[in-house]
């Protein structure tokens, strides 16, 4: 009952969607809403119940995890098994490893990325028309599939023959060859009101300041943007850093929880802390920054 | 493929039984966790400690990388840099780097095409070939004549490293393997003597028999095989030779493949029985060997295949105690008994130097990995051997050795083995014959086959209309054509 | 002119880690190979040896099989996801938070977390469930006609949050007034679905096919840390093939070749996105 008084005075408000809050009060109409609530709360669960289930399991033993008929929960929560882990694998050094190669692609990003928009959108040299066709192709073609040799180049630069194994160069520079992000920044540029650029030039503001007093203070949050996808892009990356960082005290995160999986070294109760340990940073940045997060997947994306 | 990773997981410990059995050549070094690998830096500080001190000494300085070190959390570790230290103190003009990186099939190129393989790494048996022929591997042949090494290797076992005449890798330990069988499974169905002690088959046949009455007893799985990452071929062999197969032979000179003879379809059909006329398979039959050793430590499945070694592996991995671990040797069918030999390899990276190859020598030595042993190197195996016994793991249940039982080292490995013995060897028969039967791993392309054997095996062991015959044509068909015919 | 040397990182690391790649690739799917070093021209020995393998035409299966299965698995549902969570007046924002959740979990972990879940044994959770509601236990992955299914899901799962966000927010877009005048002539929530919202939506529909078309077909990540490409190889992929040529074989010229032949199934794929939305944008 309450349930439902509540419900009427949100449809009076429903401004979104087919159903207008007149068709609500029809009784079909009803009925076809709260069976698709009903259905959304389910693909809700479905999303976050699976995570919840390994941090609960991630505290059994592994006698407990083997066990026929099993156990929801744990017979103890403690958390040790987590300290020890942390500890004896080292994971606080994986963590740094991976903000190195988060913060370094950042900067990358925007000075290759970022730049490389701003001359396609804005200074539109001669020639950059092309160029932003070549990117279009670029972010459409598979290049994954040449990850071989874009290790292989990594092992021996072009021209300067450096070996960039095990180094956080090969991750940063891949964060600066994103085709995507080049075109996400380049759809934004596109969206800052030519008048205002225009009013500055009447004014007898130069390139460079046009640029730093306009374009950039209007570009933060595109560069939040970038910053965010970069950051959770690094997090989770893991078939170039397995490559390329051989040297366990340079790994990441990514690659400690694979190297736990295989081989006959970790038993599985461990491998699930593992787990945990790599989805739990990338959630709680999740809950502080979701506005931007979701908000930013929409601002430059679908549209290229 | 990570399997035969597994087969040095803790070595060190086998070492210690390695003993028993054949003898010595042990391997302290292959102990630990071959692939991973953090930690470097203590060793590096201490190093350079030392390096300072010592500069005046007559030999040039060199310094080397060792792979396979264990990583900080591994029990092994301390024990290890203790011996770094030991090592360094001898021989002063050499300074050792560590690497914690072991051979793993997928991680090898990248690591070797990078140039950062550690001048003294580790492989398996079968791997030899494929790095020899990429050419990543250090032609040793001068410096190995010259050595202590030269003249002590069994012909078979240095065929493995040779290629055109030349030497490229020293053996570096061998196993063997055996059946496993978990104690407390066995009480609780009753199958056990009057002293608790395991009634063990000692045929296939009886091992389908145990798993039956097993599984009847007690609800549990009786019997469990890896089936993936290569793990599936590389177990499989052992039934596939008792029955009587042939993975490979040589015809005027070219390799074809004859594993779909009539015994080797009988031996598939044979596992293939087991899991769905006996059904003593788990339900989860699809499962690499972590699979295999999170049930057989948790009793959840009763007896295994694997080799020698890995028992303490099986401890370090689930907790199980030791004295619920027993082992036999693998039961014999129609064509007799047949045990898997393999082994990890010694070789050394392309580029190191002379120098640096004798200074590698010279650590295995000192770690006790040659015929000879000297003091330190008793020192050294005896220090480990009390470490392995402390942690309340296996000691003195036998295994193969390379030397031979006449060499110094083997000799002197199991005098110390057998003083901190903590095995009961009723449970281990395999103990007092770790070498019945064994039979080297497939010459040409073992991996490849392996993993076609992984294929038919699942297929096997997840359709019960699977036809044998049919399965096992198509895969030695695939084999010859995509591999054997190409390596000719 | 100088607008040109803002564009240098670009070009350099573009033509270091994209470009150059491609074009090494395909030359080097023409030699035969020592390691990284390539030894000798051999035409398309490479090719031939690739395209023979027993496996490749099981592996070429098997690809198309992951683009068929994220097509009927995971191409409608964000869409449909992003209609109803658009309908929604309660809990709007809690759903949008939910749906995207799951795309914060790392690939990697994603994939291990899955594995986990579809544990063959009793002791897996979703057999536990399937018990309980009196099913068999399912074999999951192990099952060489579920396993492709099963690893499309798990990647839907991670993956439907984002596109679910692109449709909301064009559905966002779509004028209300629309709507009413539908509601006008009668039409009913159907109705107004399939006759005013969906030719509204019907261009962006498209685009998303293709590229997830062109994604799903460099499937690696997932069946490698899955399930290897088993059970008898029923999960291989052309990707997972091309690496473990390169770095389980070492055979880095069918390695490239491999990725060759991938290559222009997708240009192929690439053109047709290159129409379909120039026509969508006029």
């Amino acid at each position: 009952m309450k349930i439902e008084t509540k419900g009427k005075s949100r449809f009076a408000g429903k401004t979104t969607g087919v159903l207008s809050f007149v068709d609500m009060k029809k009784p079909g109409n009803k009925v076809i809403y709260w069976a698709m609530f009903v259905l959304m709360v389910t693909v809700a669960l479905v999303c976050v119940l699976p995570p919840l289930y390994i941090l609960i399991s991630s505290f059994k033993t592994t006698r407990e995890l083997m066990q026929i008929p099993i156990q929801i929960f744990p017979e103890e929560w403690s958390i040790d098994k987590f300290v020890k882990i942390w500890n004896n694998l080292d994971f606080g050094t994986y963590y740094l490893n991976t903000f190195k190669i988060i913060i370094g692609s950042i900067l990358f990003s925007i000075l290759s990325n970022g730049l490389a928009g701003y001359v396609i959108s804005c200074l539109k040299p001669r020639g950059s028309a092309l160029y932003a066709t070549l990117i279009l192709w670029t972010m459409l073609l598979p290049s994954t599939l040449s990850f071989v040799a874009s290790f292989q180049n990594m092992v021996d630069m072009p021209i300067t023959h450096w070996n960039l194994t095990n180094t956080y160069w090969p991750m940063w520079f891949s964060s600066g060859a994103n085709a995507f992000q080049i075109l996400l920044y380049k759809n934004f540029f596109d969206s800052i009101p030519r008048a205002l650029v225009e009013a500055a030039t009447l004014d007898g503001a130069g390139k460079a300041k046009i640029f730093t007093k306009i374009i950039l203070p209007l570009s933060v949050p595109i560069i939040s943007v970038d910053a965010i996808f970069t950051m959770t892009g690094c997090w989770g990356d893991f078939m170039f850093p397995y490559l390329i960082l051989t040297d366990n005290k340079k790994k990441t995160v990514m690659l400690a929880i694979y190297n736990m999986s295989i081989g006959q070294k970790y038993s599985i109760d461990e491998q699930l802390v593992g787990i945990v340990f790599s989805i739990v940073p990338p959630i709680i940045l999740f809950f502080f920054l979701q506005k931007y997060i979701m908000g930013g997947l929409t601002l430059g994306g679908v549209k290229e | 493929m990570k399997k035969k990773i597994i087969s040095c997981l803790l070595t060190i410990t086998v070492t210690a039984s390695l003993l028993a059995g054949c003898g010595g050549e042990t391997n302290q070094v292959s102990g630990d966790k071959q692939t991973s690998t953090e930690d470097k830096q203590t060793s590096t500080e201490d190093k350079q400690d030392t390096s300072v001190g010592e500069e005046s000494q007559e030999p040039e300085p060199v310094t080397i990388t060792i792979g396979n070190w264990p990583s900080k959390d591994n029990d092994t570790y301390a024990l290890r840099e203790k011996q770094r230290e030991a090592f360094e103190e001898k021989y002063p003009y050499i300074t050792v780097e560590t690497d914690e990186y072991g051979y793993g099939v997928d991680t090898f190129l990248a690591k070797a095409a990078a140039g950062q393989l550690p001048d003294l790494f580790q492989t398996f048996f079968t791997e030899a070939d494929k790095i020899i022929t990429a050419g990543y591997a250090a032609d040793i042949t001068e410096i190995f004549n010259n050595s202590i090494f030269a003249g002590n290797m069994e012909q078979d076992v240095l065929d493995l490293v040779t290629k055109d005449g030349r030497i490229y890798g020293v053996p570096q330990s061998a196993y063997s393997m055996g059946l496993y069988c978990n104690v407390n499974l066995f009480k609780e169905a009753g199958l056990v003597d009057e002293e608790g002690v395991p009634l063990f088959p000692t045929t296939w046949d009886e091992v389908a028999e145990t798993a039956v009455a097993i599984k009847e007893k007690t609800g549990k799985a009786g019997f469990m095989i890896p089936v993936t990452n290569n793990q599936g071929g590389w177990i499989f062999s052992n039934i596939f030779w008792c029955f009587g197969g042939v993975y490979e032979t040589q015809e005027d000179g070219k390799w074809v493949a004859t594993f779909d003879s009539e015994e080797g379809v009988a031996a598939l059909q044979y596992l293939k029985d087991l899991k769905w006329k006996y059904n003593v398979m788990p339900d989860n039959v699809i499962g690499d060997l972590t699979a295999w050793t999170e049930k057989f430590g948790t009793d959840q499945v009763a007896m295994g295949i694997c080799h020698q070694p890995y028992a303490n592996s099986i401890i370090s991995l689930t907790g199980m105690s030791k004295d619920s671990i027993a082992m036999t040797t693998i039961p014999s069918g129609p064509a007799g008994q047949m045990s898997q030999m393999g082994g990890d390899i010694y070789m050394m990276a392309v580029g190191t130097t002379p120098e640096q190859q004798d200074a590698c020598l010279k650590w295995m030595e000192f770690s006790g990995n040659s015929p000879s042993m000297d003091e330190d190197a008793v020192a050294n195996y005896e220090a480990s051997v009390k470490e392995i016994s402390d942690m309340d793991w296996i000691v003195g249940a036998g295994g193969l050795t390379i030397w031979g039982d006449d060499a110094e080292v083997t000799i002197k490995q199991k005098e110390i083995d057998a003083k901190y013995a903590n095995v009961d060897l009723r449970l281990w028969p395999y103990a007092e014959n770790p070498g019945a039967g064994i039979t080297p791993e497939p010459p040409v392309n073992a991996q490849e086959l392996y993993a076609a054997l992984d294929a038919v095996i699942q297929e096997v062991l997840t359709n019960e209309d699977a036809d044998c015959q049919a399965l096992l044509s198509e895969a030695a068909y695939n084999f010859q054509r995509d591999y054997l015919d190409n390596a000719n | 002119m100088n607008a040109w040397v803002f564009l240098i990182p670009s070009v350099f690391l573009l033509l270091l880690m994209v470009w150059e790649p491609l074009v090494s690739t395909t030359r080097m799917s023409f030699y035969e190979t020592r390691g990284f070093d390539t030894v000798e021209f051999i035409g398309l020995e490479n090719y031939k040896n690739v395209v023979t393998n027993s496996g490749f035409l099981k592996t070429l299966k098997n690809t198309a099989l992951y683009v068929f299965w994220s097509l009927v698995i995971g191409y409608l549902f964000p869409y449909v996801v992003a209609v109803m969570v658009n309908e929604m007046v309660h809990a709007k924002s809690a759903f949008r938070f939910f749906c995207y959740f799951p795309v914060m979990v790392p690939g990697m972990a994603a994939s291990l977390m899955w594995k986990f879940l579809f544990e063959p044994g009793e002791n897996g959770i979703l057999n536990a469930i399937r018990v309980f509601l009196g099913f068999e236990p399912s074999q999951w992955l192990q099952n060489p006609d579920l396993v492709i299914p099963l690893i499309v899901i798990t990647m839907t799962w991670r993956g439907f949050g984002g596109t679910m966000l692109i449709y909301l927010a064009s559905l966002q877009g779509i004028s209300q007034e629309l709507y009413e005048a539908a509601s006008i002539d009668g039409a009913g929530f159907f109705q107004k679905i399939r006759y005013i919202q969906f030719p509204e939506m019907k261009s962006l529909l498209l685009l998303m096919l293709i590229r997830q078309i062109i994604g799903v077909f460099q499937v690696m990540q997932e069946p490698l840390a899955m399930t290897a490409g088993g059970p008898n190889n029923a999960s291989m992929t052309l990707m997972l093939n091309s690496y473990n040529y390169a770095f389980t074989y070492f055979q880095v010229g069918r390695a490239m070749a491999v990725g060759t032949i991938t290559f222009l199934i997708l240009v192929v794929f690439t053109v047709i996105y290159q129409v379909v939305s120039r026509k969508v944008e006029e």
